[in-house]
C-alpha cells in the first residue's frame, strides 16, 4: 500500500471530525491507497471494540506503560550499535587469524600434531641381557631380552 | 574495553602458553603383569580398559594390574614412581618440542628383596613421548610372567 497525501484526511473523515464528506468520499473511491487505509482503520477500529476487558492506564501508570514501547522504539538504534560491534569483533579476528597463518608460514610452523611417540635410545645394565627398540601393532615400545638365569 | 583490548586478551595467554616452560608434565604410568596362562579366551583386567587397545597386540592371554599412577611431575626432575616391591620407574621429563612431544629418560630399576646390591637399571631408554600416544616398555620378569609398562603422557 502506497501513501496518499490525503491519509490525513481519511484519519479525520474516519474520525468524524469535520471535512468535506463528499470529497473524501469522491476521492477514496478513486484512490486504491487510500481505499485500503480506510479498510485498515476500520479492521483496527474492529478489533479495538472486540476487546473484552479494558483496562484504564492511570497517570501514576502512564510512565511505566510507556517504558517498553520506548525502549522498543530504540532498539533498532541500539541493535545497530551492538552489530557494528560484532562486525568489528569479527574482522579484528579474522586479521588475526590471517596473521598467525602467515606467521607460522613463514617460520615454518609446528611439526603436524599428529607424530608419534618413538624411542631414541635403550640400554639395559643387565649382564647379558639386551634391550630393544621395536613396535608392537604399531605402538613403539621398549623390549628387555633376559637371559634365563637370575638377574643377580 | 574494546572488542580488540578483549581479543588481545583471549589470545594472549594461548600464546604465552604456547611458549612458556611447562614446571609440571602430567605423566599417566600403567604397570601390567602379561603372563602365558593357557586360557581359551583372553583375560584382561577390567582395572586397565583405557589402555587395553595398547597391549592387546601383546602376545599372552592374562594381564593383570599391578599399579597405576597418574600425576603431574616436574620438568627437568627425575621422579620415581613405585611399580611394586621390586620394581620403580624413573622419568625425567627433558625437553619440550614445538608439536608437542615431550623428550622424557625413562628407568626402570630392580631392587630385590633382603639383598644388599643397589637398584640395577632392567632398562635405560630415551622416548619422545606424544600426548595420548603411548610407549611400552617391557621384558622384565615378574612373577610367573612379565613386566608390561604403558607410559603416556
Amino acid at each position: 500500500m502506497s501513501a496518499c497525501r490525503y491519509f490525513k484526511e481519511v484519519e479525520r473523515w474516519f474520525d468524524g471530525e469535520p471535512a468535506d464528506n463528499e470529497a473524501v468520499a469522491r476521492h477514496v473511491a478513486d484512490c486504491p491507497s487510500c481505499a485500503a487505509y480506510l479498510a485498515r482503520l476500520r479492521l483496527t477500529r474492529r478489533a479495538v471494540a472486540s476487546i473484552a476487558e479494558r483496562v484504564e492506564i492511570s497517570d501514576a501508570q502512564f510512565e511505566a506503560f510507556l517504558a517498553p514501547i520506548r525502549e522498543a522504539v530504540g532498539a533498532p538504534r541500539w541493535r545497530w550499535r551492538q552489530s557494528g560491534r560484532w562486525a568489528m569483533a569479527s574482522f579484528v579476528t579474522a586479521a588475526l587469524i590471517v596473521a598467525v597463518a602467515v606467521f607460522s608460514f613463514f617460520t615454518g610452523g609446528p611439526t603436524p600434531v599428529e607424530a608419534n611417540s618413538e624411542v631414541l635410545s635403550c640400554t639395559t645394565d643387565v649382564n647379558g641381557a639386551r634391550a630393544d627398540a621395536i613396535e608392537q601393532n604399531g605402538i613403539p615400545a621398549v623390549w628387555v631380552y633376559l637371559p634365563d638365569e637370575d638377574l643377580w | 574495553m574494546t572488542s580488540l583490548g578483549f581479543i588481545v586478551l583471549l589470545i594472549l595467554p594461548a600464546a604465552a602458553q604456547d611458549e612458556a616452560p611447562l614446571s609440571q608434565v602430567p605423566i599417566s604410568m600403567v604397570a601390567i603383569q602379561a603372563l602365558n596362562e593357557g586360557r581359551a579366551e583372553r583375560y584382561f583386567d577390567s582395572r586397565i580398559r583405557n589402555v587395553r587397545r595398547a597391549i592387546e597386540g601383546l602376545d599372552y592371554d592374562t594381564f593383570h594390574l599391578v599399579r597405576s599412577e597418574q600425576r603431574p611431575i616436574p620438568f627437568g626432575e627425575e621422579t620415581r614412581m613405585t611399580i611394586n616391591d621390586e620394581y620403580s620407574l624413573f622419568v625425567t621429563p627433558k625437553e619440550r618440542e614445538r608439536d608437542g612431544r615431550m623428550v622424557t629418560e625413562v628407568r626402570i630399576t630392580i631392587q630385590r628383596k633382603g639383598r644388599d646390591q643397589r637398584p640395577m637399571n632392567v632398562l635405560d631408554t630415551t622416548v619422545r613421548l606424544a600426548p595420548g600416544k603411548p610407549i611400552l616398555l617391557g621384558g622384565p620378569p615378574l612373577g610367573a610372567g612379565e613386566l608390561i609398562v604403558v607410559l603416556s603422557i
